[in-house]
């Protein structure tokens, strides 16, 4: 296409070396287009790191549980060029990552955002840590307060003694 | 074949639900006849099962694609290791074999105590043939292995190609029977709950047995990181994949159990928390065996997917209605007999183990199945990946280290804390020197903080071993090397654990420098075209193609060097086989220069030669499985017999004194 644009731009000439540029340009563009589009086709173009580092914050949306950067299908492909060609173009990460987002929903995503009811999955393991600090330290705090637990552990005792009793008779309830 | 494999199961179905019957209508009503009847019939639920599997493999060995099972997953030109391997690469052969370990073990374990427990084996015995009824139910209704096809096809179709792979040949095995074999002391465990024989003899009963199967599943695991590393090709480990997720969740908490037990034996204390790990681990057991079957998680282990999920999720649901029921009917037999007196305990120092453990387990539990929920109440569909979870249990992992280190010096009932600083001062120092030295090297702080950790964490654990050998090299006037012997064999318990520490420690090792510097770069290379990768200098030489009786392969070799010296040739493979073409396995090339792992990744080509390559360096990887060799051999020094020494040399002695940990 820009073939044309280019052809276009130097329309202002004369007309016969207008034309022997043009056809000179057009052999060459598609020469060009020849060589260049057989790799572009085929063959991957190498990724810089930052892409391989977008890519592998994105799911392969056709693959189960693998990384845009680690997917071997058709797909993943198309999207580790995209993201190479949106760096290219001067796209930010988070331009890049909105992007995909907006096309194959929030799933995309490995790291989910911090956003709305999805904190409820960042905040959960340390709301579990709490809780269980919280029990192990109401645990701790109990030797704190003996006097009132020594009746206890003595009938516990009288009672452990007549389990075993009953309990050598094979007796279940 | 088939009649003799479905027959077998019918009949060890009936005789599972009879001896069910026999079982606890002996306890009963007293009937020593009866309930040996019981017994006899669990014997003979594990000699059919087996007879099944046989069956199976026999099929698979004589390419009988009349079965459906054996049509679906071999083909007659596969080799004969992969033919034999198939029987477990689906799930109706998976649960068969589950099947089979479960009553095996369980079998065994009624064998192996049917004098020291008697009054726990009929509910033992009932609680281990209810989940093998369920097992066989499933196994004989919903999907057998033994379905015949109404047409016999002339080949089969292949195993799926993900198996293919050495790795694949012990990791399931190793992974499954981990998980079966749970179901043996979650039937002490409830037997214990339903005599309401709660005292520590139970507990002597089912320790082995979980640390049996606490180890069948560690090194399913380990095999699983290996052959991950090996062939998905994603330069690591551990993908925090919903499915190895789940299998991890069992092992977690049964090895918080396995720490919290020994508080138990020594001071009586944390039963219903012991009991409770144990339901937990149990389900968790058969909630990773479900979540694999039920495709409910998107998972690279997607092929397994089937109808059976809800029979599972109701099983689950009558596990835990039951487990937890009892355990709260029988709470009040379990309270403790002594109470914690200090904080810096080693009471209390299990206790923390525990609560990280724990908090591990719910942190991973919550990130796997919060996607369900998210599609359930907000109709969102989410994935959770890598970062979440080494976000969230990279720093529990550390404070676990950090407590790994501790732990061992902390003294039953309450510490000198003098003492205990006295004891850590050299391997402190270790630790601190090593973190500065890293806050000046890493540009990482955490890395730095890490190594610190880890350092600390292995100086204690060698100080204590050194000590032990120490005095007794003192006491019994023994050479070092006989002293460390008869230390690690005489208190296997203790020290067994303190090797699977540093096992542990090792992996640590090789685990944060993987997270912390490795390098990946991609390449589009022409042969004999180079890229730089770190100090390495990749040169493509090439593809190859070959084929082989199943498959064809493309080979692509690399030279690798370092600097200007050679260091190696790698090839990078991938395998077309027959009847998944559209779905292409790899191997990596992966060699060691030093203590790095050069690591080459096969992504595409073309027909002129030209590959895009994806290249690795993975530092100190080759630690991670040098801890999993300790991590073997220190959990087999853990099923050493104990000696009684004291009784075998001071015969007046009666009470031979225990001194573990």
């Amino acid at each position: 296409m820009w073939a044309q644009q280019f052809v276009s731009r130097h329309s202002g000439a004369g007309f016969t070396a207008f034309v022997w540029r043009a056809c000179m340009l057009l052999a060459m563009v598609t020469m060009m287009i020849a060589v260049l589009g057989v790799s572009a086709v085929r063959a991957e173009e190498p990724l810089s790191p930052e892409a391989l580092d977008i890519a592998n914050q994105l799911n392969c949306p056709v693959c189960q549980g693998q990384s845009v950067r680690d997917s071997n299908s058709e797909l993943a492909r198309q999207m580790r060029q995209l993201i190479q060609q949106k760096l290219d173009a001067g796209e930010s990460r988070d331009e890049i990552l909105q992007y995909f987002v907006e096309r194959y929903g929030v799933g995309v995503l490995r790291e989910p955002p911090r956003q709305g009811y999805l904190w409820l999955l960042w905040w959960g393991p340390v709301a579990g840590l709490v809780i269980g600090i919280v029990l192990v330290a109401v645990y701790l705090r109990r030797r704190g307060e003996p006097s009132s637990d020594v009746v206890v552990p003595v009938e516990l005792e009288d009672l452990e003694r007549v389990e075993r009793l009953l309990g050598a008779e094979g007796d279940a309830r | 074949m088939a009649h003799l494999g479905s027959g077998a199961l019918i009949l060890a179905l009936i005789l599972a639900i009879y001896g069910i019957v026999a079982t606890l209508f002996g306890a009963r009503r007293r009937i020593p006849e009866l309930l040996l009847s019981g017994y006899r019939a669990t014997y003979a639920v594990a000699f059919l099962v087996a007879i099944a599997l046989i069956a199976l493999v026999v099929s698979f060995l004589r390419h009988d694609f009349r079965l459906a099972y054996v049509a679906g997953r071999s083909s007659r030109d596969m080799p004969l290791h992969y033919v034999i391997a198939a029987f477990y690469g689906g799930q109706e052969g998976s649960l068969l074999y589950w099947t089979l370990v479960a009553s095996g073990l369980g079998a065994l374990a009624l064998y192996l105590h049917r004098r020291s427990d008697r009054a726990l084996l009929p509910y033992m015995n009932a609680t281990l043939l209810s989940v093998l009824t369920f097992l066989l139910l499933v196994l004989t209704v919903v999907s057998s292995p033994f379905r015949l096809l109404p047409v016999t096809p002339p080949d089969g179709a292949g195993l799926n190609p993900l198996l293919r792979d050495p790795g694949m040949m012990a990791h399931p095995p190793f992974l499954l029977s981990g998980y079966a074999s749970f179901t043996v002391p979650f039937a002490f465990g409830m037997a214990a709950l339903i005599t309401g024989r709660l005292g520590s003899d139970w507990l002597r009963a089912i320790r082995r047995w979980t640390l049996l199967a606490w180890a069948l599943l560690g090194l399913g695991l380990l095999i699983g990181a290996w052959w991950a590393y090996h062939v998905l090709g994603w330069g690591g480990y551990w993908g925090w994949d919903p499915v190895e997720n789940l299998a991890l969740l069992p092992w977690l908490t049964s090895t918080a159990f396995l720490h919290s037990v020994i508080v138990q034996e020594r001071r009586g204390m944390l039963k219903v928390w012991n009991l409770a790990l144990l339901l937990a681990t149990f389900a968790l057991s058969i909630f990773g065996t479900f979540i694999v079957r039920s495709g409910m998680l998107s998972s690279v282990h997607a092929f397994a997917v089937s109808r059976i999920g809800h029979w599972f999720l109701t099983f689950l649901a009558l596990v835990l209605i039951v487990g937890i029921g009892l355990l709260v009917y029988r709470l009040p037999g379990l309270q403790s007999e002594r109470q914690i007196e200090s904080v810096t305990s080693r009471e209390a120092g299990f206790l923390f183990n525990n609560l990280l453990f724990t908090a591990m387990a719910f942190a991973i539990f919550w990130g796997t199945t919060f996607p369900l929920f998210s599609e359930l109440f907000w109709e969102t569909r989410i994935s959770v990946g890598p970062p979440f979870y080494n976000r969230v249990v990279g720093p529990l992992l550390l404070v676990l280290l950090l407590l790994m280190a501790i732990g061992p010096l902390l003294a039953w009932r309450r510490t000198d804390v003098r003492l205990l600083l006295r004891n850590v001062r050299w391997p402190a120092t270790a630790g601190i020197g090593v973190g500065l030295v890293g806050l000046v090297l890493f540009s990482r702080p955490w890395v730095a903080i890490a190594y610190a950790v880890t350092v600390f964490a292995v100086g204690v654990t060698l100080q204590e071993f050194w000590r032990g050998t120490v005095a007794r090299r003192r006491n019994a006037r023994e050479h070092v090397v006989v002293a460390a012997w008869e230390l690690l064999r005489r208190n296997n318990r203790r020290y067994g654990g303190y090797l699977v520490h540093l096992a542990i420690l090792l992996m640590a090792v090789g685990i944060i420098a993987s997270n912390a510097f490795q390098l990946e770069r991609q390449f589009v290379l022409r042969p004999g075209e180079q890229g730089t990768i770190g100090p390495y200098t990749v040169i493509y030489r090439g593809l190859e193609d070959r084929r082989t009786a199943d498959a064809e392969i493309v080979a692509a070799q690399v030279d690798i060097y370092r600097g200007q010296r050679y260091a190696g040739t790698v090839e990078s493979f991938r395998f077309f086989y027959r009847n998944y073409e559209d779905q292409p396995t790899a191997r990596m090339g992966i060699t060691l220069v030093g203590m790095d792992d050069v690591y080459v990744v096969l992504d595409r080509w073309e027909d002129d030669g030209t590959a895009s390559l994806r290249v690795y360096v993975n530092p100190l990887v080759i630690w991670i499985w040098i801890g999993g060799v300790v991590f073997v051999l220190g959990t087999l020094t853990l099923f050493w017999p104990q000696p009684v020494p004291a009784l075998a040399r001071v015969p007046q002695s009666i009470a031979g004194a225990t001194s573990e940990a």
